[in-house]
């Protein structure tokens, strides 16, 4: 029951509706008693409470301070280097024009890209590894990184490269690839490993069909059509990033409020069915809005790898959550993608950021691996 | 912990009870007609990999030319080209059938497959390796990278699939190989990003084809005839190995001699096919499968059936692939990976129930 609870919790201001609502009505007729739940903050308001788990709390706050004392720190870096006291005064306006050109129109509006872009696949992940309750559902390992690559090559080689049509073509790919697998995958439900085997065997297929379409193309087209498939932050302006990052905003917001559903489903199909959920159409709903967080990160950064993999993951392990929290989720990915774009300007000669993100998220699969297999001999 | 294996179920029955007297002739009948069929199918594809291409030569024109060849241009072809690519289709044929059909017995997974296990990728970050920080493009340089990466690869995957209890379970071990492939495959398009010549040789390797060598075949058929040879030391022990350790053992096996001879044939196989040919996926899971199904659970019969199987299918593929994109051609791994995902897919499907 207390599972429930805290499911129900989660929502802003679901407090006051259906159960709860016998709450106050107890209150008058006896002495108040406040149970407070262990481990959690409870703020209240009139009837309106929010359940919050401390650690994970605290942990997406430290999360998020990270992440703002990396963005501004990264403002100063790059081909010239600004001070601290320099970017300060370029926020408020003050300093030469040409420190606030770089820093406000430059810099600052890939940083946000990056925050927006890995907060949105950090979300993504943690979705996806809830719905195939899995640790290893996740949009790259299901087909949606493949699937954009093909679109962007099918763009740059056949259609002509410019950015709207590099964008769509990677959506369409993305999405068009990614219906097939769940098309295929979706029997009554996914049972989790039918989901990810099926998005390898697409993904394979695709993968011939891109290195057909690579091999016949003349060198140059085929350089571009390398470079156009590997995520990059290095277009982002603001016209760019302050669209993507509304349309993330918008749909965080709406995965919050579809929170409560997501934490019955990781109870399982059948606890969270008689506990009242409609499984299949919470499942639909929930895969739509991760996908179309995918989406919109990929619209505006290009296929990025593993970051949706590998920020629930890293959530859960830093609050040991029993299963990755949606909020920690999305500091987190927004952590990694900026430190790796960070990374990637200062110390590996601009390397795309989706590379970065590739190499080391493949690796850190292998370790999980390993560490998995560590912990069930011990257990 | 293990995928079903419909074969298995049938040789616990034929291990707990004898054999209805109708049962064992139809087997017998069915192995040997499917070794009849394959070998004529095996005869008509070698002839058609020397006869059909961006130009037909007839066939008494190339058994003419194969017995005296001349300066012609036709004579070239066939002596030159044609008889060197189908020696070397027939090679990785064998070499990926037979590695795949071992492979599906040592580790009990019907999903096994050396491409699936990061041998490709362990030699193509090889050979990137190579190329971008030694200067190593010859095609003799290229044989030994691919050859050191594919081994390493395979050691890699399988040990960190292996790692824990139970062993090797099927599932781990594919993550695993996926998992290999996507860190190998980011550090080599990291890589190509900043080296482009590189990047133009890596694209031509990228897919698996037969057009590679203009060393002799030779080179590759000294470790494939090793890795047979050690493959058919423990066939027998493989039929038990394909049971379970436990039954394995109480039939008198030494299932560790053999899981240990049999996981060095077939990655000196799949190592060896793989530097010879690039990546081609797919053939050692579907072979075997499709193989089984003829054979029965007999370990030898499948290896036996998928020896010539592989072969045939790369061939097949190999001359379709000459002749649909015609003059140009459609690499035979290109095809392969075509052919072989739904393959995979309907393994898939197979799963029973809602496996987490």
């Amino acid at each position: 029951m207390s599972r429930r609870t805290a499911a129900e919790g989660a929502l802003p201001g679901a407090g006051g509706a259906g159960g709860s609502g016998a709450a106050p009505a107890t209150a008058e007729r006896a002495p108040r008693v406040t149970i407070r739940p262990a481990g959690h903050w409870w703020p209240r308001l009139g009837s309106y409470s929010l359940l919050l788990p401390r650690r994970v709390t605290l942990v997406t706050g430290l999360l998020v301070a990270c992440c703002t004392v990396l963005g501004v720190a990264a403002l100063g870096l790059g081909a010239t280097h600004h001070g601290v006291d320099e970017v300060l005064a370029a926020l408020t306006g003050e300093g030469s024009r040409a420190t606030r050109l770089v820093i406000l129109e430059w810099r600052a509006p890939r940083i946000v890209l990056a925050l927006a872009v890995g907060a949105a696949l950090g979300l993504a992940g943690a979705i996806f590894q809830s719905i195939t309750r899995n640790p290893l559902g996740s949009p790259d390992l299901i087909g949606f990184t493949v699937g954009a690559q093909t679109g962007i090559l099918v763009g740059v080689l056949f259609l002509g490269s410019s950015f709207i049509s590099v964008s769509l073509a990677s959506l369409v790919g993305g999405i068009a690839v990614g219906a097939v697998i769940f098309a295929l995958a979706f029997r009554g439900g996914f049972g989790g490993l039918r989901l990810i085997l099926a998005g390898i065997a697409v993904s394979s297929m695709l993968g011939a069909f891109n290195r057909w379409m690579i091999l016949n193309a003349d060198i140059d087209s085929a350089y571009g059509a390398l470079r156009a498939t590997t995520g990059t932050l290095s277009a982002a302006d603001w016209s760019v990033a302050g669209s993507s990052t509304l349309g993330i905003a918008a749909l965080t917001i709406l995965l919050l409020v579809l929170a409560p559903r997501l934490r019955a489903l990781e109870l399982g199909e059948e606890l969270a069915a008689s506990l009242g959920s409609r499984t299949k159409r919470d499942q639909a709903l929930l895969v739509i809005l991760g996908t179309m967080l995918v989406a919109l990160a990929t619209v505006a950064a290009g296929p990025i790898a593993f970051v949706a993999l590998v920020a629930p993951h890293l959530a859960r392990m830093v609050t040991r959550a029993p299963v990755a929290p949606l909020g920690a989720s999305g500091a987190m990915g927004a952590l990694l993608l900026l430190s790796a774009d960070v990374a990637s300007q200062t110390l590996l000669e601009s390397m795309p950021v989706g590379i970065v993100t590739a190499a080391a998220g493949g690796l850190y699969f292998m370790a999980l691996l390993l560490l998995q297999a560590k912990t069930r001999r011990g257990a | 912990m293990y995928l079903a294996r419909p074969d298995s179920a049938v040789t616990a029955g034929t291990v707990a009870s004898p054999p209805s007297p109708l049962h064992l002739p139809r087997l017998t009948v069915r192995r040997w007609a499917a070794l009849g069929v394959l070998l004529i199918a095996l005869l008509v594809s070698v002839l058609a990999s020397l006869s059909w291409g961006s130009s037909v030569i007839p066939l008494e024109r190339v058994w003419h030319y194969l017995q005296h060849p001349d300066e012609s241009n036709d004579s070239y072809i066939v002596n030159g080209l044609r008889v060197t690519r189908t020696l070397i289709g027939i090679l990785v044929g064998l070499a990926l059938a037979v590695s795949g059909a071992v492979m599906q017995a040592v580790t009990r997974n019907p999903l096994a497959d050396p491409g699936l296990l990061g041998v490709n990728s362990g030699a193509s970050l090889a050979i990137v390796l190579g190329a971008a920080w030694g200067g190593l493009t010859s095609v003799g340089a290229q044989f030994a990278l691919a050859s050191v990466g594919a081994f390493a690869a395979a050691a890699l995957v399988y040990a960190v699939g292996a790692f824990g209890s139970g062993g090797a379970s099927p599932v781990r071990l594919v993550l695993a190989g996926v998992a290999f492939s996507a860190a190998a495959g980011g550090i080599i398009s990291m890589i190509l990003l900043l080296k482009p010549r590189v990047f133009d040789a890596f694209r031509f390797w990228d897919v698996g084809a037969l057009t590679r060598m203009d060393v002799s075949p030779l080179v590759g058929a000294v470790p494939i005839a090793v890795g047979l040879v050690l493959v058919s030391l423990v066939a027998r022990g493989l039929t038990d190995v394909s049971l379970g350790d436990d039954v394995a053992a109480a039939l008198g096996t030494n299932v560790a001699r053999v899981r240990v001879v049999a996981l060095v044939a077939l990655t000196l196989l799949c190592a060896t096919a793989t530097a010879l040919a690039g990546p081609i996926s797919f053939v050692g899971l579907m072979i075997p499968l499709a193989c089984a199904w003829f054979a029965g659970p007999h370990r030898g019969w499948i290896i036996a059936l998928s020896a010539l199987a592989g072969p045939v299918l790369i061939l097949a593929a190999d001359v379709v692939g000459r002749l649909v994109a015609r003059p140009a051609e459609l690499q035979v791994g290109l095809l392969t990976a075509f052919v072989g995902s739904p393959v995979l897919l309907y393994m898939v499907f197979k799963l029973k129930g809602d496996r987490r």
